[in-house]
């Protein structure tokens, strides 16, 4: 059953013919046929988010995406109103970038329309950002999956469209009043940490960048389930030296799935 | 499903990057005996400097290269680790000793020196299968690349073999006095036997990774395989017995084999979610466009209708200078750049900026090396096959220099060994100096 929470990668993998219906639904998502554009947002946007991103109600979507798919709900069946999706994510922050702040421009319109993912790029001029820097992102489609990511982080953005297939994002710092949330133990993983990260279909060694960045994040008792289509031997030796323990699971021929966490001192 | 702690067993770099290094000196050392042996090439290639220029590319270049990538793409591939680093690295030297000795003697002709340093090559093709076959012996699924590299290693043991009784046969007659169905059967049992799968067999596993295009399947698997396991013995028993019609059924299983990799390859081209090709994947592409015209020659040998040592001349050229060396040279531009970055930046990422794999190449020098090696090696099989020394020195030379920039490429990335770097925010890199560790 289509719902809200399912991702635009799972509902493609599933029904490939509904991406008509969301061309049809709003002209965004016609960036969803460029392949590096899927692979990036995909994954990262529930069918929910995608109709906030395109300015439609979640519902509407829902209701053509499954009158398409010829899926019917127990609601539908019994008569009875289907409750309304109630927001799972709070509103992204967007505000004014500070004056003061000096721009430094990332563009990586040229990386997508080649067929590189710009993940690495965007985070490592994240990571070299200095304090009284912003990051003025140039990308052909709002990123709105690095909102999430960079706001863990504790960056504030500000979105100006330039023209269409046209965006400039300012990434900027918090202001001191309002730092970052700090990562406390919890028992219970983060929703950002035991989201699956799908690498597959990823070219060497972007998995491996991409499995790395996301170990900061990881709390003490969270855990990272990489989705992979082989054993990543070059992996396994770099968790290890920063101090995670992993674990391999193949559940299908082709796929892998890597668990890691965080090792407890109890058990070096 | 199967749930496992995965041996971590820290993965090789420097290891084979020495191969690889190794077998580019090799290539460049090749392709100016190629210009300066030109009037030895106009002419039949039965001639000593000639063996000792096919060896070079034989061993020094695509046997060192094979060894070398195996020891990276076993663990990828395969996903096992490589059973001994140490015993890789004494048999890298044997082997360089080995080439180095055989090579000399066949260029002076000296028969007995020939066998001894066969004799340190056998020695160290023995030590890289056994590190191969313990390597890969508990292999949870033999899958096509495994079966492959099996029949690979059995076919280098054999080549090898083949080889050394050749060698000996020179000082000691005992084979039978018809020498070229012999050399014919030895040549075809190491390209088909020993070069060919490995390449087919890694290459169903590894352009997927680097084309991002899904894992091939259907009917080219089994007539890949099964097309060398029966068409390589019945080339190898036809050429050396002299029985046409064995030669001919074994050619066209190998054919059949070589459609079906050719069928997986434009496959994987056409459903490949990487709309630029690299250089490396272009250079890989151009070198299965040699196949075809190889096909169509090694068949009209087997029938009697194409003959004569020019054209012999011109079909090796075809295949060993055309299709192996070429998708060699795209796999070592794309295997370089990513050892240098797992050694260097490996530890870093994920803690500070570091460069993407683009930013280590050379991509003037990678243009440069394709439009020279692709030219040099057309020009080469026409003149080689017209008899003309003139054409063949000049072909030589744009092969020299597609060699060394060849060269330049890998050197690029593996001169950030020394030299490290980070992306800067806007994009533009930092170099400095490594500190050296303790």
């Amino acid at each position: 059953m289509i719902d809200a929470k399912v991702t635009v990668a799972q509902l493609l993998e599933e029904h490939p013919d509904l991406l008509l219906v969301l061309e049809e639904s709003h002209p965004h998502f016609r960036h969803l046929r460029n392949r590096v554009l899927r692979k990036l947002m995909a994954p990262r946007v529930t069918v929910a988010r995608a109709a906030r991103i395109a300015g439609i109600e979640p519902d509407d979507l829902l209701a053509k995406l499954r009158a398409a798919a010829g899926e019917v709900t127990e609601a539908e069946r019994s008569g009875a109103p289907e409750p309304r999706v109630a927001p799972s994510v709070p509103p992204p922050t967007d505000v004014r970038p500070p004056a003061s702040l000096r721009r430094v421009d990332v563009d990586v319109r040229a990386d997508i329309a080649g067929g590189v993912e710009p993940f690495a790029r965007i985070m490592a001029a994240v990571k070299a950002l200095g304090p009284d820097e912003a990051i003025v992102l140039r990308v052909p489609f709002e990123p709105v999956p690095l909102y999430d990511v960079l706001g863990k982080r504790g960056f504030s953005h500000w979105t100006e469209p330039e023209r269409p297939g046209d965006w400039s994002v300012w990434f900027f710092r918090a202001a001191p009043s309002s730092p970052p949330k700090p990562v406390t133990p919890t028992a219970t993983p983060s929703p950002g940490a035991s989201a699956p990260l799908d690498v597959r279909g990823l070219e060497p060694p972007m998995p491996l960048v991409v499995v790395l960045e996301r170990l900061d994040a990881l709390g003490p008792d969270d855990e990272l389930v990489v989705v992979h289509d082989r054993r990543p031997l070059f992996l396994y030796p770099q968790l290890e030296d920063r101090g995670f323990v992993h674990r391999t699971e193949e559940a299908e021929p082709g796929v892998v799935r890597i668990l890691i966490r965080r090792r407890h001192e109890s058990a070096r | 499903m199967t749930v496992t702690a995965f041996p971590s067993r820290r993965p090789f770099t420097l290891l084979p990057l020495r191969y690889f290094v190794a077998a580019a000196v090799a290539y460049i050392g090749a392709a100016a005996g190629v210009a300066w042996l030109a009037p030895e090439l106009s002419g039949h290639y039965y001639h000593p400097r000639i063996l000792a220029l096919t060896h070079v590319l034989a061993l020094g270049w695509i046997t060192m290269t094979i060894m070398g990538a195996s020891y990276q793409l076993v663990p990828v591939a395969l996903e096992r680790p490589v059973w001994s680093e140490r015993l890789a690295r004494w048999q890298f030297v044997i082997f360089v000793i080995g080439v180095l000795g055989m090579v000399s003697h066949f260029f002076i002709g000296e028969w007995s020196g020939l066998v001894w340093g066969a004799g340190v090559v056998g020695l160290a093709c023995g030590l890289h299968v056994l590190n191969v076959v313990l390597s890969i012996r508990d292999v949870s699924r033999w899958h096509f690349t495994a079966r492959l590299v099996v029949t690979a290693l059995a076919g280098l043991v054999l080549t090898v073999l083949f080889g050394f009784a050749l060698g000996v046969d020179k000082v000691w007659k005992f084979m039978p006095p018809t020498l070229f169905p012999s050399l014919h059967a030895h040549v075809h049992l190491a390209l088909l036997g020993w070069v060919a799968p490995m390449i087919i067999g890694v290459g169903a596993r590894v352009y997927p990774m680097f084309l991002l295009a899904r894992e091939p399947d259907g009917w080219p698997e089994g007539a890949q395989f099964f097309g060398i396991v029966v068409g390589v013995p019945a080339v190898v028993t036809g050429l050396m017995l002299d029985v046409v019609v064995v030669t001919v059924a074994g050619a066209l299983a190998v054919s059949a084999a070589i459609v079906g990799h050719l069928v997986w390859l434009a496959d994987m081209a056409r459903t490949r979610k990487r709309p630029e090709l690299d250089w490396g994947l272009r250079f890989v592409l151009t070198a299965a466009a040699f196949l075809p015209p190889a096909v169509v020659m090694g068949l009209g040998f087997a029938l009697d209708v194409v003959e004569g040592p020019r054209l012999g001349l011109a079909y090796a050229v075809l295949v060993i200078g055309g299709w192996v060396s070429l998708t060699i040279v795209g796999m070592t531009l794309k295997i370089v750049p990513f050892l240098v970055w797992y050694r260097v930046y490996a530890p870093l990422a994920g803690r500070e900026p570091v460069p993407s794999l683009t930013d280590l190449s050379s991509p003037w020098a990678e243009r440069a090396a394709y439009v020279l090696l692709t030219a040099g090696t057309l020009a080469l099989v026409v003149a080689t096959a017209a008899g003309n020394a003139g054409w063949i020195r000049v072909s030589g030379l744009v092969l020299t220099g597609g060699a060394v920039a060849f060269g330049v490429a890998i050197g690029a990335p593996l001169s950030r060994l020394i030299r490290r770097t980070a992306v800067a925010p806007n994009g533009r890199l930092l170099i400095f100096e490594r500190k050296r560790s303790a």
